[in-house]
């Protein structure tokens, strides 16, 4: 008997499962997929907004601002990156004035600092912005992070505690039982005393598993461009234009791998795996991102991805205990600014919904963050060799990733078996040449590492083998 | 640790190059390769029409770099493998990485032979799903003639560069079933012999002026689509052709491996994305790039040859033997892409000019100007973009240009 299931292994279920980690409480955390982070905590803007966008008296307005404020020291803990680069938003003439009038009224009474630049400030600090741009509102706090990694580290260290994650878990159906709740999937079935539904997209869908009709959940889907990190000479600000009722429109932004993200669109789509790319999307980020600076170098796009994040109802996140049916608690409706709300997200849940929880003896916070090689100084990379010489081996030449960053980034608690979970955590086959030489190779440290045959090792979803067929050979009749 | 001469990458440009220099007088050699062996691409080239031109006869990938490797294994040469250069200076200071450690290595000249990387999915933006079953044809290439497998049975390919060709050939030979080669544009972008021989004698269709338009499957890939495209190269809606794959490979073309040249703070060719050289193929002075790291080839053959001239020139420039007189620029004009090298020096006494056309001509004529005095032309038979051109431009028409040199080539219609 489990006392918590926790459905979802995106940013939220990982935030959850972390500080609920380290409570005298039996939890597990089920997810459809071959792995964490695998849908719109996979494919956002991994912007830590500061708070002034949402409207007055939402529950975002809370969360984003708390959820600021939290980030730096859990990135601290967790060893992953955060990086305070601030935000432009940009006005082209009177009505995004108004606009930015609101924004700063905002940002005033949540005490998040700003400043106002003129043309004449900011193309000294952006100088390739459009120069018909006529005011733009500065969040200097504004941060990026690695949404991937940090859900990773989050899913390791709730593990850690004791946290039991189960991969490719889909929940089909949720029973009431007299103390609680049995939560079917295509294979188990889980008895637990409560449930939290932080199944981002597919939230509505299990909250009907229930009889919960109360909230829908809309499909919005993004599209982006990602440019090589010979573009990051564009801008060193995340650049918006004005926000609009679509959300944050089409976004310039430095990731904290120095790419150049542009995106996203938001065009609400029928199906719930629909994460298709499209002419008409790309050609509008283009167009979009071409009016905020007007010379971008299209021919360093590396890769182009689109993302659904789950628009609520409501218009704010939707989170509460279901009155029917106690000790079920929805996390829905999480779109933006639910990246950067996520920690306080998961503060407000346990709050609000969780009372007199006991304290572990023993648990951590903590992790020990990957290697990072490439970064280092030369004295600790000649340090780390002669301790161990695959940091010497190159694996991905692009990304220059070594062989044993790949080797310690799989012997973590929540094992990535696949390329591509290697590839969220550690950016193998994220750089110019998208894998076409590393892939073969991580094949084959999986193979060796996880001490299974070659032709296993999946490229993500359970059974998506690469190496299908065996070439005829020599043993060939 | 000091050095004469460091080659960076171990295909068959840097084994060419390495053995060209050893025999024109440069002995104090380092031949520095990421791989775990030498030979490069060509390891996995396990098809025949290679060396006609070097060897005059027909070999596979493997034969064609074994030779290159026996011939070098005779020479005194030092040979890193497993070691990744990672930054080299204008000063020619060379800093590389393997199990033993971090390396500086102070040469007076070095020769980058870094080969090229292929264009994936993500950097000509294909619409639609990413599904697992989307590969590069070389990356293909290596999981079957290297590591043994085959990625899938039903296959589509997008391009018709000759890695693509190439690939649809051998896959059909291991039993997959190969449904087709889209090709945006109107001509094909492989050589001829590949066409007729990996896509007519398998009855391949090959589908001009197509583009892949949708990819379906979230996870595994299920089926694309393909649409023709307008003259702008633009698809044309309404048109779609579905076929149902589990495989999809890409040839669409090769980027020069410039990260080195990027990292130098040099700019690069806008067209091939390699560095820009003078007749020497030096980007700086005692600087030098051949091979697909400075353009990309279509036979491995003017690879060898581009290689061994770079091996001869970094020996002179190592006997102090090179200009260094002021310099003329060479432009490409009208129907020229790209011409290699972009630069001369004034009293250059020829030099083999590589250019590609900008599209097919059965016949044309060269023409060379100084700014816009015709002072030669050439008439030339089947210039494709796909077959790369060169021609060997002599001392006199070079001394005769005051401004920059351009070249055009002008149709002739019989």
């Amino acid at each position: 008997m489990n006392d918590i299931i926790i459905i979802g292994g995106g940013i939220i279920g990982a935030f959850i499962a972390h500080d609920l980690s380290r409570y005298k409480l039996k939890i597990t955390l089920l997810e459809k997929d071959n792995d964490v982070a695998n849908e719109t905590t996979m494919a956002n803007s991994a912007i830590i907004h500061t708070g002034y966008d949402p409207k007055d008296g939402s529950l975002k307005a809370d969360l984003n601002v708390e959820g600021h404020r939290l980030y730096p020291q859990i990135c601290k803990d967790l060893e992953v990156p955060y990086q305070q680069i601030g935000a432009y938003i940009v006005a082209f003439n009177d009505e995004d004035e108004k606009n930015l009038a609101i924004l700063k009224q905002r940002a005033i009474a949540r005490n998040i600092p700003y400043e106002e630049l003129t043309p004449e400030q900011f193309l000294i600090v952006e100088p390739l912005l459009n120069p018909q741009i006529k005011k733009v509102l500065s969040f200097p706090t504004t941060a990026i992070i690695d949404p991937m990694q940090t859900c990773a580290a989050l899913i390791d260290v709730a593990i850690t505690n004791g946290v039991d994650v189960r991969l490719n878990q889909e929940v089909i159906s949720i029973t009431d039982t007299t103390d609680g709740y049995l939560v079917n999937t295509q294979d188990h079935s889980y008895a637990t005393r409560y449930v939290i539904n932080c199944a981002g997209i597919n939230s509505a869908k299990v909250a009907r598993m229930i009889g919960d009709d109360s909230f829908d959940i809309t499909y919005r889907k993004g599209e982006y461009y990602v440019l090589d990190k010979k573009a990051s000479y564009l801008t060193k600000h995340i650049i918006y234009p004005c926000p609009s009722k679509m959300g944050k429109g089409v976004l310039i932004v430095p990731t904290i791998h120095h790419n150049i993200l542009l995106g996203p669109t938001a065009f609400d789509v029928e199906k719930d795996d629909d994460v298709a790319t499209s002419i008409t999307g790309l050609q509008e980020v283009r167009q979009k991102a071409q009016k905020i600076i007007p010379n971008i170098p299209f021919d360093l796009v590396i890769r182009t991805f689109a993302g659904l994040r789950a628009k609520g109802s409501t218009d704010d996140f939707i989170i509460y205990e279901n009155n029917q049916h106690s000790h079920f608690i929805n996390v829905a409706g999480i779109d933006s600014p639910g990246i950067a709300s996520a920690p306080a997200i998961s503060r407000y849940v346990i709050n609000n919904f969780f009372h007199d929880l006991q304290l572990k003896e023993n648990y951590t916070i903590k992790r020990r963050g990957y290697y990072h090689f490439d970064a280092l100084d030369e004295a600790s990379k000649a340090r780390l060799i002669a301790h161990e010489p695959k940091f010497g081996h190159i694996i991905c030449r692009c990304e220059k990733i070594s062989e044993q960053e790949i080797i310690d980034c799989i012997h973590r608690p929540l094992v990535p078996r696949t390329l591509k979970a290697i590839k969220k955590r550690l950016r193998p086959g994220m750089g110019r040449c998208q894998g076409g030489f590393c892939a073969p190779l991580i094949i084959k440290i999986i193979a060796k590492e996880l001490n299974i045959p070659e032709d296993q090792v999946c490229y993500d979803a359970y059974e998506s083998k690469i190496l299908c067929y065996e070439s005829k050979g020599d043993d060939h009749e | 640790m000091n050095k004469k001469l460091v080659i960076i990458g171990a295909g068959s440009g840097g084994l060419c190059a390495a053995i060209s220099a050893y025999k024109h007088g440069t002995h104090d050699i380092l031949l520095i390769e990421q791989d775990q062996e030498t030979g490069g691409i060509l390891n996995q080239c396990i098809h025949n029409g290679f060396g006609l031109h070097t060897f005059q006869e027909e070999l596979t990938g493997p034969a064609f770099a074994q030779r290159l490797k026996d011939e070098i294994a005779q020479l005194p040469i030092d040979i890193w493998l497993d070691t990744c250069v990672t930054n080299i200076t204008k000063e020619k200071m060379v800093i590389c990485q393997n199990k033993n450690g971090i390396h500086h290595i102070q040469a007076q000249a070095i020769i980058i032979t870094a080969g090229c990387y292929e264009r994936s999915q993500g950097a000509i933006a294909l619409t639609g799903h990413r599904p697992k079953g989307i590969y590069t044809a070389g990356q293909a290439q290596k999981y079957l003639n290297q590591d043994g497998y085959l990625v899938g049975k039903n296959v589509f390919i997008l391009g018709s560069g000759d890695i693509g060709l190439i690939m649809a050939r051998r896959m059909s030979l291991e039993g997959a079933k190969v449904y087709g080669v889209a090709e945006i544009m109107p001509y094909s972008n492989g050589l001829k012999r590949n066409i007729v021989q990996c896509l007519d004698d398998f009855d391949i269709p090959l589908y001009l002026s197509h583009t892949i338009s949708n990819i379906f499957g979230k996870d595994k890939l299920e089926a694309i689509e393909i649409s023709p495209v307008d003259e702008n190269r633009q698809i044309i809606p309404n048109q779609a052709k579905r076929f149902n794959v589990d495989t999809l490979l890409l040839s669409v073309g090769l980027i020069p491996e410039n990260s080195l040249i990027y990292q130098l703070g040099l700019p690069l060719d806008t067209k091939t994305k390699g560095p820009i050289v003078d007749e020497f193929l030096q980007l700086l002075p005692g600087i030098f790039a051949a091979g697909n790291g400075l353009h990309v080839h279509d036979l491995v053959d003017h690879v060898a040859s581009e290689a061994r001239q770079a091996g001869i020139n970094a020996s002179l420039y190592l006997e102090n033997k090179l200009s260094n007189k002021p310099m003329i620029q060479i432009i490409p004009g009208e129907n020229v892409s790209y011409c290699v090298p972009q630069f001369f020096h004034q009293d250059s006494s020829g030099f083999k000019l590589s250019l590609r056309v900008k599209l097919p001509m059965p016949k044309a004529k060269l023409q060379f100007f100084d700014d816009n005095k015709l002072l030669k032309e050439q008439v030339m038979m089947n210039l494709f973009p796909a077959e790369m051109v060169t021609y060997q431009i002599s001392a006199d028409v070079l001394a005769s240009i005051s401004t920059k040199l351009t070249i055009k080539a002008v149709m002739i219609n019989e």
